[in-house]
């Protein structure tokens, strides 16, 4: 009785992990554009930022206050790159496995969870520090 | 045990589900970006960052 228990338990347990990856796999697909288009409109805004600061008649201060916001943001753009990346990979993996006929395991299903929720971590907290910059540079 | 077999079932059938559930979605709304893409905007942002930090205020106008 106790191992049918514990099998009946994993069982579950993999019904659950696969449910969550069904989850993520939907899910996925639009936090996975949402969170490209958030680093796109980034790096959009750096891409203006450089052509204001190259410009000689703008003053150093507005120089000085760019670099300064850039400095903020690029780290938080950055992680939300590698979040991102980081989560298309083991996702694109999961599904070439799937496509194979294979099955990607636990470790794989649970990881890619774990990436899904660090990815929408990361999309959040970018939102306003990209929000600063994209201000910045259009006040200019 | 009649559990467990359901579960198995379960087991069985969900990579199929999820693998369906992946292209239904990719098919309904795009292809989510590829990895070549994402890189592409790595590399303007690490050029535009460049360009940025390189900046020299001092060459610039003072208020």
């Amino acid at each position: 009785m106790p191992m049918k228990r514990h099998r009946a338990i994993w069982g579950i347990l993999g019904a659950l992990l696969v449910i969550l990856a069904a989850g993520c796999a939907s899910d996925g697909a639009k936090l996975r554009k949402s969170a490209y288009g958030a680093f796109g409109a980034y790096v959009a805004a750096e891409e203006a930022a450089a052509v204001v600061v190259k410009d000689k008649a703008v003053p150093a201060r507005v120089v000085i206050e760019i670099q300064k916001a850039v400095q903020v943001a690029a780290p938080v753009a950055e992680a939300l790159y590698h979040d991102l990346t980081r989560f298309a990979q083991a996702q694109d993996e999961i599904a070439a496995i799937y496509d194979a006929g294979g099955e990607p395991g636990e470790a794989r299903l649970t990881a890619l969870a774990q990436y899904f929720t660090a990815l929408q971590d990361s999309y959040s907290q970018s939102a306003d520090a990209i929000a600063a910059l994209v201000a910045l540079v259009k006040g200019r | 045990m009649e559990l467990a077999a359901i579960i198995g079932i379960i087991l069985k059938t969900g990579p199929q589900a999820v693998s369906g559930i992946i292209h239904l979605i990719n098919d309904l709304k795009g292809e989510p970006p590829t990895q070549a893409q994402i890189d592409s905007f790595w590399a303007r942002h690490q050029s535009a960052y460049a360009d940025i930090m390189m900046e020299d205020p001092d060459t610039h106008a003072k208020d």
